[in-house]
């Protein structure tokens, strides 16, 4: 480790001493029990270099993420934040030509470790992506089809599965009398939040989520916003997000990422009012972005 | 500026000329095509030439016995009771010519047959002679003119043993000489057969053992049997020896008529209720032929009281009491036309080309029709339906355009092609729409970026190969390898999938340390010696079935076994050299939509820890289904249409057998096979229109359902 991001400090501070890298056992231990160790380390990111081809897109970043609460990644366009969210479930090794070094643990695993089963991390970080993408299917098939593929096929379970999932994703007053009709008839606020419905029905207990809110209207971000709010006692929710009131909004603790590096990392309170990077201040008081 | 107004309108001018030109000239070969096939429809017309009062040429108690005419239906001849042969104009309505018969001596004719297909005619008398006249028509060209001189011979007077009148006639040849048979009445009735024989006397014999009062009675034209019609509705087959051969009960009235059809297969009775049927002599299995009923047409509402029959076609005359006159045609059944002249006809004659009718009434007035009935044998049910041919034991589905002889009864069902088609497209369909549509997948879904970038050109210049190599190749080549190896082939369909299958899943269970070092997209290499091995275990399992099981032959204990016969040239050779065609087609087309699947919808699933495999089948084919299902039907319209390869990668044999180690004929390959033997304007040239438009009939019911459900699979989809 060469020169700690001033972030990095603080957040050490943070942790009130209830974990460390020194006892992830712990951690995983407590798998099963969400909610219980709020604060506790959940993602350590290790000096994660980034190339695609020749271009170095991630530099050097290291980043811890505490259990249930809400991170997140802010930084102008072309700064890595999607990138580097993409690199918690993997979903980088679709894209060719990709290579990637340093290491992400995740309840005490490297998640780049050679036999990491891929196919089971994806289970359990779940994913929202900037624009809503619900399946060619009905409402209630979009919701079913991750346990589906995960081997599940009790009719009953599904029921009680997708009923819970939308419950959690407050849509299913809104579509409860039309399951069975297509996604695609759903507004795109309500799209959103199936698509959210879908990513907790494989029971994940990490959200990624890729500027969930840029296509939607001011009343279907706030739904989404109150949603990552309930969601962050269940789940530790990592944000992508351009528009700054909802990072101020929404999260708990904001990096600040600059042409693939972390700049800056800290409790969101503080990076929005007193940031100990200049570039920091100069982009969230909007002097360049 | 002036120039690029010019310049402007001259390009709109082309573009919009070539556009309308393009949609006008398939217009105008769709509309062609239908117009050749429709005159296939057009019914049988009569014009009536004209009537004329015969009496106002004969002397008052003169009346016909027998009249006929020439090809050009110009000259009609009447011979009359007294031995005279009155020569008529028919279009001048004028007496050109007389000519006593000297060889009668005053001996009244009381009747006459016509040899088949000549102007030679038989008169019987009262005196039990029979003689011999021949009408011979000379064209003669003057100026600017046609005149045609008619000239009678007569030859022989040969005289039956009794001295008795020679009430019906019927004559015929053996070889050269005349046989004729006919029945005498005076105070009984005899029946007799008689041979001329070398020094041009008549040798008769007298029928005996007849049960039955004799009502009618014919000869076949190759005189090696008499057909004999009793007044119980029994017909009996006799030899010219006058021994029975069998005898049959064909109706359950007196039989009035009976002739032989051209061709003397089938023999059409007529009986006293106004039955008409067709009949030939069947073996049914091991019995003796016998004659077997096989074709019904249009009673008459009266006895028959007489047949005429065609010289060109198997179109035959019917005529009743009343008038009522019916155009049959044999094959089809049909019955082409229906006159009713309201007077009893009295003699009723085909023209010499069949394109006319002559048709002499009691009253004395001969009637001229002209017929026009270009197609007779073309209908919907012998295009598409069942038709019990001459000499086959049962009703079939049949293709035989031409055959050696003149009186050969052409079969035109279009269904042993239409089966052919769908035959070599369904086994070109089985071997490429697997192997393409599993091909894209593989290529979009799982193969390497970098190897999608070497299949696809691969595939796609497979596709520009010309078909008529892909068919040489398939017919001589192919055809003759695939015969020796065909175990080993059938080996290979099964053990490759299975051992690719054994191999991968062995694969997958390996730790994933072990895997993790193989690039994703690059496990197909891995399949290269699992091939290898494929094929050399295929060898020598395929080798040791056939030595082992099959006794060394596969062919033959295909046929000793299981009565198959095995075409070299079958429907596998088709198959794989017709899917070798589509395939690139039907692959890339799939690889196109599938590779168009947005990437947020893989995303998505992949995201939920869904496998690859498990987002190719339930999230990308889904959302491709429109592309691949247009895929497919596009591979099937091109392979419907494909001519080159089915022609030659088969034997072209019109047979109805789903069986893979048979050919088959196609309606395309049908086209291509028989255009040397239709002439401009015939039945077969307007029957293969008829399978041109038939083909275009299928590819664009195909295409239109194929879009259709591509769109309605692409609204469903719309929203991505």
């Amino acid at each position: 480790m060469n020169e700690k991001p001033a972030a990095y400090t603080n957040f050490k501070q943070t942790l009130d001493g209830k974990a460390t890298h020194e006892n992830p056992q712990k951690i995983m231990a407590n798998d099963g029990e969400k909610g219980a160790h709020a604060g506790a380390l959940k993602i350590s990111t290790r000096q994660i270099n980034m190339y695609y081809g020749d271009h170095h897109a991630l530099k050097n970043i290291s980043l811890d993420i505490a259990a249930n609460e809400v991170t997140a990644l802010i930084g102008p366009s072309g700064c890595g934040k999607s990138t580097y969210l993409r690199l918690f479930n993997r979903m980088n090794d679709l894209v060719d030509n990709v290579r990637i070094e340093g290491e992400i643990i995740i309840d005490g695993k490297n998640i780049y470790g050679r036999d990491v089963d891929v196919v089971a991390l994806r289970k359990r970080v779940g994913m929202i992506f900037q624009k809503s993408n619900p399946f060619p299917k009905s409402i209630y098939d979009n919701v079913a089809y991750g346990p589906k593929v995960n081997g599940l096929s009790s009719k009953t379970s599904l029921d009680e599965i997708v009923e819970r999932c939308l419950r959690k994703a407050a849509l299913w007053d809104e579509v409860k009398d039309r399951l069975k009709s297509s996604a695609y008839s759903l507004s795109g606020g309500q799209q959103q939040r199936l698509c959210i419905a879908r990513a907790l029905a494989v029971d994940p207990d990490i959200l990624l989520m890729d500027e969930p809110c840029s296509a939607l209207d001011p009343i279907a971000t706030q739904k989404i916003e109150d949603l990552i709010e309930e969601l962050k006692h269940d789940y530790t929710i990592i944000i992508v997000t351009h528009n700054m009131q909802q990072a101020a909004r929404v999260s708990d603790k904001t990096a600040f990422m600059w042409l693939g590096q972390l700049i800056e990392f800290n409790e969101t309170k503080k990076i929005f009012t007193s940031p100990s990077e200049r570039m920091t201040e100069d982009y969230i008081t909007g002097r360049f972005g | 500026m002036h120039l690029r107004n010019i310049t402007n309108n001259l390009a709109t001018g082309i573009i919009t000329t070539g556009g309308i030109g393009l949609i006008v000239i398939v217009v105008g070969i769709i509309v062609f095509i239908f117009y050749q096939a429709l005159p296939l429809w057009q019914g049988t017309s009569t014009e009536k030439l004209q009537d004329i009062e015969i009496v106002q040429f004969l002397p008052s108690g003169e009346s016909a016995v027998y009249a006929g005419e020439e090809e050009q239906k110009e000259i009609v001849y009447v011979i009359t009771q007294n031995g005279r042969i009155y020569f008529i104009n028919f279009p001048q309505k004028k007496l050109i010519g007389r000519t006593e018969l000297t060889k009668l001596n005053d001996n009244t004719i009381t009747s006459a047959a016509q040899l088949f297909g000549t102007q030679r005619i038989a008169l019987g008398t009262n005196h039990g002679e029979i003689l011999e006249i021949e009408i011979v028509f000379n064209t003669l060209f003057e100026t600017n003119s046609r005149t045609i001189v008619p000239e009678v011979f007569e030859k022989n007077l040969y005289r039956v043993n009794n001295d008795a009148p020679v009430t019906s006639l019927e004559a015929g040849h053996e070889d050269d000489r005349l046989v004729f048979a006919g029945i005498q009445t005076s105070a009984r009735q005899e029946v007799f057969i008689a041979r001329v024989s070398a020094d041009s006397t008549l040798q008769t014999t007298y029928l005996e053992n007849l049960s039955a009062p004799v009502t009618a009675l014919t000869v076949n034209s190759s005189s090696s049997e008499i057909i004999i019609g009793f007044g119980d509705g029994s017909i009996e087959r006799r030899n010219f020896d006058g021994n029975k051969i069998e005898r049959t009960l064909a109706s359950s009235h007196s039989i009035t008529a009976l002739k032989y059809l051209i061709g003397d297969i089938t023999l059409i009775i007529g009986d006293a209720q106004g039955h008409v049927t067709g009949w030939m002599t069947l073996g049914h299995d091991h019995s003796a032929p016998a004659l077997t009923k096989f074709r019904t047409f249009q009673p008459h509402a009266q006895p028959v009281e007489a047949i005429a029959v065609s010289w060109r076609n198997k179109s035959f005359i019917t005529a009743d009491g009343s008038g009522a006159i019916h155009l049959n045609h044999s094959t089809t059944e049909q019955t082409l036309l229906d006159l009713n002249t309201g007077q009893a006809p009295f003699i009723i004659n085909f023209s010499p080309k069949s394109d006319g009718l002559l048709i002499v009434h009691a009253s004395g007035l001969i009637s001229n029709y002209q017929l026009s009935n270009a197609h007779p044998e073309a209908t919907l049910k012998t295009l598409f339906g069942k038709v019990w041919y001459e000499s086959y034991p049962e009703p079939t589905y049949t293709w035989q355009s031409t055959g050696g002889t003149d009186d050969f009864e052409s079969k035109i069902s279009m269904i042993p092609l239409i089966f052919g088609t769908l035959k070599g497209t369904l086994y070109a369909m089985i071997f490429a729409i697997p192997l393409a549509i599993f091909g894209a997948i593989y290529t979009s879904q799982f193969a390497h970026p970098r190897i999608r970038t070497i299949i696809k050109p691969t595939v796609e210049i497979m596709a520009a190969l010309p078909s008529v190599v892909i068919g040489f190749i398939a017919g001589l080549w192919l055809a003759p390898l695939m015969k020796n190896v065909m175990v080993e082939f059938i080996v290979m369909l099964i053990l490759t999938p299975l051992l690719i299958f054994i191999f991968f899943y062995g694969y997958s269970k390996l730790p994933r340390t072990w895997t993790a070092s193989i690039k994703q997209g690059y496990e197909v290499f891995m399949m290269i010696p699992m091939l290898i091995l494929a094929g050399f275990l295929c060898y020598q399992i395929g080798f040791s079935i056939e030595n082992g099981l099959l006794g060394g032959d596969v062919q033959t204990w295909l046929y000793q076994t299981l009565g198959i016969r095995y075409d070299q040239r079958n429907a596998i050779i088709v198959g794989i050299a017709m899917a070798f065609a589509v395939m690139p087609i039907i692959f890339t087309i799939t690889e196109d939509s599938l590779s168009s699947v947005p990437a947020h919808l893989t995303s998505a699933s992949l995201a939920l820890g869904a496998s690859r495999w498990q987002t190719a089948i339930k999230v990308v084919l889904p959302a491709a289904s429109a592309g691949i299902f247009s895929a497919v039907m596009i591979g099937f319209g091109r392979a419907v249409g494909e001519t080159m390869i089915v022609l030659m990668a088969t034997g072209n044999t019109p047979i109805m057998d789903w069986s893979i180690f048979n050919g088959m004929r196609t309606l395309s390959a049908n086209i291509a096979v028989e255009i040397p033997e239709a002439p401009h304007g015939g039945t077969l040239y307007r029957v293969l229109f008829l399978s041109g438009a038939l083909l275009f009939i299928m590819t664009f019911m195909v295409n239109t359902i194929a879009e259709i459900v591509r769109q309605r699979l692409r609204k469903k989809y719309a929203t991505m």
